[in-house]
């Protein structure tokens, strides 16, 4: 069956392409601190996840980033769509036995950060705030059968700090900054205990079962961080590439425990607004 | 100095991950042994039920296990061992094989579609997946498979086509089931009023007793009803959602059930792989009836019929004649 037609990576590429031409070689934008962003790039996943299988699963899906950042002299905040979609299969998996799942992550994400002066005083400039996270991991396992949908949902609220340095290559001021988040309190929604909905319960309700088993995780149930390493070099018209190194890990300490790790690679553009 | 604490401390944070993760289980005879007697020590729920001491089990099939065993011995291993959970819910599936228990084995046939064909549907039409007739100003229907999805357009057009008749046969004889909720679908037309059908409780740890607390089901009437009257046709080899069909059939004071028990499947199968990249199934779940039967090893009929080899002779179907006469 083919891909949606916004998935494909054809059409990606273009679209992509066609977004870097107008960054490149668009009209100066007036001089306001507001970006839009497209990012591309891959994720390296490593999810154990018992609902899945007694394997930990691996893959490097293709990763989707689309961003909205407003800079203030003292504040920054920003909204992301971010999503990983592509295949992790076991070390142990065949042609003929593909211990393998489809793997759709999608975050949705907001972050506000407020300068701290006391800490900027060096080549550093220091920021923290907090952030909200609404996290969906879905892995789709056909071998399970009827247990074929495991999933890790989380809407989570936690604090956040950046770092960041301007410095002078080929006399362009580039900004390398580094961002770390840390979940403070989370809902998180799971699969049930065999992985399984009622389905034989003509009037089952399939978001009811799982809100009912869902719980209020704080930091020590559900360490978790998130580390964001970035490179933002001007081009024309006050526009921005960015290159993004994201490493994330979360581990659930709940009836169904998952390990989680992403270390993903994007290359971007930012849009001056 | 001041990149070198900095850098540590990025590689501090990066393997900081790694103590969460432990090994994966090892892709050995032993392990994947060990695997699939732990998840169904955990997960199955019919232990008690079918008073299997699955610890037993364990120190009777364990020792068998050696490392140097082949995959095909291991094969054969677990499935003599699963056998004993005579559960055709449970299955072992590899690139080359499927291990099922057969939960006919032994019972009458009871059923042959190409001699009801030639004796009995005449000019039948398949309304989506229900191959269907009239006989004797009876409305009939067979489906053979609850994979088959049953759409509510076909069933008004068959609410239509057997309006006035003297009831309605509904053979499930030889369906292994497939997805209940087409079974609701139909069933929704036979119900008169909002009736429990069967209760339902689910494992939830991996405690023996570890269940969740008993789900009593409901069916309410929807859309065109299909017959006032009516029969359903079970043989030994009606399974899995036929057996649901069945169980909720049974709750509604019209409807008669006729021929053998079913085969069962009463537990709701669930699935998981081994490290080898074997993948199996198992029951999860515990269903019973309104009067407290569990169905695990299949519906009692109403009235139970076995095809005769006389009728079979005369090109009869003993089952279905009685269906027929039953409802005139």
């Amino acid at each position: 069956m083919k891909s949606p037609f916004f998935f494909r990576a054809g059409n990606l590429a273009l679209f992509w392409l066609f977004w870097i031409a107008q960054a490149a070689f668009g009209q100066e934008a007036p001089p306001r601190f507001r970006y839009l962003e497209l990012g591309l790039g891959s994720a390296a996943h490593r999810l154990q996840d018992p609902a899945v299988s007694p394997m930990a699963y691996t893959g490097a899906p293709l990763a989707i980033v689309l961003g909205f950042e407003k800079r203030k002299p003292h504040s920054i905040s920003r909204l992301a769509l971010a999503g990983d979609l592509g295949r992790l299969s076991s070390k142990n998996a065949t042609e003929l036995r593909p211990m393998a799942s489809s793997f759709f992550q999608i975050n949705l994400s907001y972050q506000y950060l407020r300068r701290v002066p006391a800490l900027s005083t060096g080549r550093f400039t220091w920021f923290f705030g907090g952030y909200y996270r609404w996290h969906n991991s879905i892995r789709l396992t056909p071998q399970n059968d009827t247990g074929f949908i495991s999933f890790f949902i989380a809407n989570t609220l936690g604090a956040s700090i950046r770092g960041e340095r301007a410095f002078q290559i080929r006399e362009k001021e580039v900004t390398l900054g580094w961002t770390g988040a840390l979940p403070l309190l989370s809902h998180v929604i799971r699969p049930s205990y065999l992985n399984l909905y009622n389905y034989i319960d003509p009037e089952h309700d399939w978001l009811k079962e799982r809100l009912e088993e869902s719980e209020v995780l704080t930091l020590n149930r559900f360490p978790g961080i998130q580390s964001r390493l970035e490179l933002a070099y001007p081009i024309a018209g006050g526009n921005q590439l960015r290159f993004a190194y994201d490493w994330e890990f979360y581990h659930y300490d709940g009836q169904r425990r998952v390990n989680a790790a992403r270390h993903g690679f994007t290359l971007g553009i930012r849009i001056r607004i | 100095m001041k990149y070198t604490i900095i850098i540590s401390i990025l590689l501090l944070l990066l393997s900081c991950e790694k103590p969460f993760f432990g090994p994966d289980p090892a892709n050995t005879p032993e392990e994947n042994f060990e695997i699939l007697w732990k998840t169904l020590d955990e997960r199955y729920s019919f232990f008690e039920y079918k008073n299997v001491d699955w610890d037993s089990v364990y120190q009777a099939y364990r020792p068998r296990v050696r490392a140097d065993m082949t995959e095909r011995e291991l094969w054969g291993l677990l499935t003599e061992m699963l056998d004993i959970l005579k559960d055709g819910h449970i299955n072992l599936r590899s690139e080359s094989d499927t291990y099922f228990y057969p939960w006919y084995a032994g019972a009458p046939e009871n059923f042959n579609r190409f001699f009801l064909e030639e004796n009995y549907w005449g000019d039948f039409e398949i309304t989506g997946s229900l191959f269907n007739t009239v006989i004797d100003s009876v409305g009939y229907v067979w489906y053979r498979s609850f994979n088959g999805p049953i759409q509510d357009e076909d069933l008004d057009y068959l609410a239509d086509k057997f309006a006035g008749l003297k009831g309605l046969v509904i053979d499930i004889r030889n369906n292994e089931g497939g997805n209940p909720e087409n079974g609701f679908r139909l069933a929704r037309r036979f119900v008169d009023q909002r009736r429990h059908i069967y209760t339902t409780i689910y494992k939830n740890g991996p405690g023996r007793d570890d269940f969740t607390e008993p789900d009593p089901a409901f069916l309410e009437p929807e859309g065109k009803r299909l017959a006032d009257k009516v029969v359903v046709l079970t043989n030994r080899t009606t399974y899995s959602a036929g057996n649901f069909f069945a169980a909720m059939m049974k709750a509604f004071p019209n409807v008669t059930l006729i021929g053998d028990r079913t085969g069962g499947g009463g537990g709701a199968p669930v699935g998981w792989e081994l490290p080898n990249g074997w993948a199996f199934n198992f029951s999860s779940s515990i269903t019973w009836l309104p009067d407290g039967f569990i169905i695990e090893h299949g519906v009692e009929p109403d009235i139970r019929v076995d095809w005769a080899e006389e009728d079979r002779a005369a090109g009869k179907d003993t089952i279905l004649e009685e269906a027929l006469r039953w409802l005139q």
